[in-house]
């Protein structure tokens, strides 16, 4: 069974005459420990997908099944808990919580978890060791670099230990030897059975992938297969 | 997680917060002091009832003339042994001040018409003779000179000494405690001359056991005995301490505090929570649902309205502390204002969340995922 399964999926944006269509019939089928990166022009609906994929958007049409689920037909309480549970986000921006600490924003995806403290301190502490910025725990994030705050974000992603990790540009506001650094990152993790999803402008950054997904105008125009390039 | 998010927002938002507190605070200021009051209302009436003089009925007399002060006492021949008399709105001075007192009268038999905390009450002949002698409430303790070990008040030109102290131990009665009350026959020479020069005498007559038709006929025909010329009147009794509290306007008067409180809250947090958008846009895509966002909120509301309530009392004792001199009042906080908290925490919170928690709900992860 595959761990993630489009099919036909449209999604439409707008009412009336102002309608968007971002997405005209997607097939889509991964599987589990993939790595694999989303590429196409600006617009064709890449974010789209991948918010689709991460269940924060519902298709207008089409099925989504994860891990066998049918989710386009579940309830916020039912999807809220699958992105808790199986699904970690890295994005261009970080989207981190300002007026946070480090700590917190690391520790977000674990509160809604049946953890005690002491458990959730354990974990942060043990990514944010091996991301390397144990010294900043007690940081508010908005006091960081861009490089250190995409390793928090990372970190974020790291420490709920989902199946799946979904980064839209994760590598678009960091500087080359950040980003290089960030793919290892994303490589390493891949190893240890991760599926992950990358979307990216970046034939460098896909490089990286043993897939690429090529969509044009809301459509997949190329899905290769291949050993890291 | 509540609490370091609510200790993140105060540092985030600290303006905003503080409005929201001090409007709260002040709603549970007027809140509490409006119990406060109603309270203390309640009690005064409930000691008033419970001192008044029992079966009383009001008495007015209009002289033709000066009437001679010996033959006023003569109004009140053959009444009932347990029937006695009290002279209304009499003042005598103290130093500069003038003082209220209460000038009492039996022909032959004291009854006890408060408790004492030490000494004992007036006897029989004391009344009749005329005696100097006084009880004074506890708060008039203050007015009182020692001398060797006796105690006296002075009052007009004369010295009255204390007899025995008036009221519960242990706890303030307020109808008692400002009291001085002495034989009415007792009056300084003065104070009798300017009472029988206004030509009127106010006063009440009481029994402990049953309703003075009798007194009032008696003392009628004592008048037209010896003041023919005179006119009598009789009237219900009424306290001379006017209670007038009302209670619905206060109830509406907090109320309207209360909902200016909220009005101000609600604002200052829809305000907030679009601050917080992208918070708590993030909050969802890591997998917060709509009723964790809610309810994080409502309890952070909780959080702030049970600190207004601490505020709110603690300025009232403060502001007790500061005004008791000048007016009376209770400072103690009762089982009414508690209760009346809790609800005051729960109804605030809830009250000032159903807009933003709508707004809240409205957030979608991919509206704020790829903001800066
Ligand atoms: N929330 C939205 N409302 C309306 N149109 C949208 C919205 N999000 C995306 N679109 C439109 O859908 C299309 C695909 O957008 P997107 O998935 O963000 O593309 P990409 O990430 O590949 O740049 C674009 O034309 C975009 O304008
Ligand atoms: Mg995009």
């Amino acid at each position: 069974m595959a761990l993630i399964e489009l099919e036909n999926i449209y999604k439409t944006y707008g009412e009336d005459e102002y309608t968007t269509v971002a997405l005209k019939g997607v097939d889509l089928t991964v599987d589990n420990g993939e790595f694999i990166s989303i590429m196409g022009p600006s617009g064709s609906g890449k974010s789209t997908l991948l918010n689709i994929i991460g269940c924060m958007d519902v298709p207008t049409k089409g099925v989504y099944r994860l891990d066998g689920v049918n989710v386009t037909t579940l309830r916020d309480k039912e999807l809220s808990r699958i992105r808790n549970q199986k699904i970690s986000f890295v994005f261009q921006h970080f989207a981190l919580m300002h007026h946070f600490t480090v700590f917190e924003n690391v520790a977000l995806p674990l509160w809604k978890r049946e953890l005690s403290k002491k458990e959730i301190k354990e974990k942060v502490d043990h990514y944010l060791e091996k991301l390397g910025i144990a010294h900043l725990k007690k940081k508010n994030v908005s006091k960081l670099s861009g490089g250190q705050k995409q390793r928090v974000a990372i970190a974020r992603a790291m420490v709920a230990e989902t199946d799946i990790v979904l980064a839209d540009e994760p590598t678009g506001a960091l500087d080359q030897e950040n980003g290089a650094r960030l793919m290892e990152l994303f490589c390493q993790m891949n190893e240890e059975g991760k599926c992950i999803i990358v979307i990216t402008h970046d034939e460098k950054v896909a490089s990286y992938t043993k897939r690429i997904v090529r969509i044009v105008d809301g459509q997949i125009h190329s899905d290769t297969k291949g050993e890291r390039q | 997680m509540i609490f370091s998010s609510i200790k993140n927002q105060i540092k985030a938002h600290p303006i905003t917060t503080f409005f929201i507190v001090l409007g709260l605070s002040l709603s549970v200021l007027m809140i509490s002091v409006g119990i406060s009051s109603m309270n203390y209302s309640k009690l005064l009436e409930q000691e008033q009832e419970h001192y008044q003089p029992r079966h009383a009925v009001s008495v007015d007399i209009t002289f033709a003339e000066e009437p001679n002060w010996q033959r006023v006492l003569g109004l009140f021949k053959n009444i009932h042994a347990q029937t006695g008399v009290i002279l209304e709105e009499v003042t005598l001075s103290h130093g500069d001040a003038m003082m209220a007192v209460t000038p009492e009268y039996w022909t032959k038999k004291v009854v006890e018409r408060f408790p004492l905390v030490e000494g004992r009450y007036f006897t029989i002949n004391e009344i009749q003779e005329g005696k100097k002698v006084a009880l004074v409430g506890k708060d008039r303790m203050k007015d009182v000179r020692v001398e060797g070990s006796d105690r006296y008040l002075t009052m007009g030109h004369d010295r009255y000494k204390v007899i025995g102290i008036i009221g519960v131990k242990g706890k303030r009665t307020r109808v008692i405690d400002y009291q001085v009350v002495i034989p009415m026959t007792s009056l300084p020479v003065a104070a009798i001359n300017k009472l029988t020069s206004t030509k009127q005498l106010h006063f009440t007559i009481h029994n402990p056991v049953k309703d003075p038709y009798e007194d009032e006929k008696m003392i009628r025909q004592n008048m037209e005995r010896l003041f023919p010329a005179a006119q009598m009147d009789v009237s219900p009794y009424t306290s001379n301490i006017m209670l007038h509290v009302d209670f619905g306007e206060q109830l509406a008067l907090m109320i309207m505090i209360y909902l200016l409180a909220i009005v101000n809250a609600v604002n200052l947090t829809s305000y907030w929570i679009q601050e917080r958008t992208y918070e708590i846009g993030i909050k969802k895509a890591f997998g917060y649902s709509n009723y964790d966002i809610v309810s994080m909120l409502f309890c952070e509301m909780c959080l702030i309205s049970a600190a207004s309530v601490l505020i709110g009392f603690a300025l009232q004792l403060l502001c007790n502390r500061m005004i008791e001199q000048w007016i009376d009042y209770p400072i103690h906080l009762s089982i009414t204002h508690l209760s009346t908290a809790v609800v005051f925490v729960v109804l605030s919170a809830a009250l000032t969340i159903i807009i933003p928690a709508m707004k809240a709900i409205r957030v979608q992860p991919v509206d704020v995922m790829n903001r800066r």
